[in-house]
């Protein structure tokens, strides 16, 4: 069942009239509080033995969400990625498969 | 496999300055990229900037020194702006440009317009990048912090959203433009531009076009004029001339 949107006047004072011209964002960090937590339809998965460890899905990452783990090869952090296929394009050996999670 | 073990994306510092909790991008975002991709250029110079989290805010107004040249291309145009503090108290300014902005897609004329204004107007350092070819945007940010003086970069930041592809080309697509002598990658150091990147085989621009759903109402014949005005800006580029 689809949830109930409250009108604009029940969410609290602020209206579209004190939306800056734009919706310029005046403050900073605004993004800060919100949590990462929705995870994405389609996550990449590393095929080890096709894998050379070049790095380049890391420099392509615009979520920095691909880390380097201790034996040289790469993973990505379901929190912060958000399944955009970059590394997956990218990869020149094809190592990268974008499934869906288990 | 031991010998693939060292790559020259590894060279770079693996500490990330840029911290993935504080952007809202959308996936697949260029100027996320491009930024991050900035931060990490900066290093030492970006400890000041990770307690900031991305809190580095855009700014909207342009500095006075271009502004002359901001109204050359048309009142709309008005694109995201990375001001940077050097040490001696000159700025390293940081356009992300994509596009968003004009009110009509052109895609040659503003790119022209906006490093040649900057360099017409007293920028010791004029580059444009791309971050597709992230260790040339990155030498080219470092580039600009040792200049003396004050320094401007443009940046090409593919948007699929506005530019209607799949979140996935991005890369692909900014690699594109600058094969196709849409966007070439340049730097003006004293007056003469030097080309960056020359590909030996340009492709024509009808194959960047095609990528992207918001140029679907082009006619052969506007693309045939986007072509001859890329051809003429590219020689001009490789004599020297801006």
């Amino acid at each position: 069942m689809a949830k109930k949107i409250p009108a604009a006047k029940t969410r609290g004072k602020h209206t579209w009239k004190d939306t800056k011209v734009g919706c310029v964002l005046l403050e900073e960090g605004k993004a800060k509080p919100f949590e990462p937590g929705e995870k994405p339809l389609l996550v990449p998965l590393w095929d080890k033995e096709m894998c050379v460890r070049c790095g380049l899905c890391y420099l392509f990452c615009p979520d920095a969400a691909i880390k380097r783990s201790d034996d040289g090869y790469y993973e990505a952090t379901l929190d912060y990625c958000k399944g955009c296929g970059i590394c997956h394009q990218e990869c020149w050996f094809g190592a990268i498969s974008m499934m869906e999670e288990a | 496999m031991d010998k693939f073990a060292l790559y020259v994306p590894q060279l770079l510092p693996f500490k990330e300055h840029f911290l993935p909790e504080a952007h809202r991008a959308c996936m697949g975002c260029g100027i996320a990229l491009g930024v991050r991709q900035t931060y990490k250029a900066l290093e030492e110079k970006a400890e000041w900037m990770e307690g900031a989290h991305w809190e580095v805010p855009f700014k909207q107004p342009l500095p006075g020194s271009l502004i002359k040249g901001t109204k050359e291309v048309g009142e709309e145009t008005r694109p995201a702006l990375l001001q940077i503090e050097k040490d001696d108290q000159a700025h390293l300014l940081i356009c992300f440009d994509n596009e968003a902005v004009t009110a009509k897609p052109t895609p040659a004329v503003f790119k022209k317009a906006f490093p040649a204004a900057a360099a017409a107007r007293g920028f010791h350092y004029v580059a444009t990048a791309c971050p597709s070819y992230p260790f040339d945007l990155i030498d080219k940010v470092r580039r600009g912090m040792e200049s003396e003086g004050n320094s401007y970069l443009h940046i090409l930041s593919p948007c699929p959203v506005g530019w209607d592809f799949e979140s996935e080309f991005t890369v692909q697509i900014g690699r594109f433009a600058v094969e196709s002598a849409i966007f070439p990658l340049y730097e003006v150091v004293t007056g003469s531009p030097r080309l960056t990147i020359d590909h030996p085989r340009i492709r024509p621009v009808e194959q960047y076009i095609h990528l992207q759903n918001r140029f679907n109402h082009f006619k052969k014949k506007e693309i045939l004029a986007i072509q001859a005005e890329v051809d003429s800006h590219y020689t001009k580029l490789q004599e020297g001339k801006l």
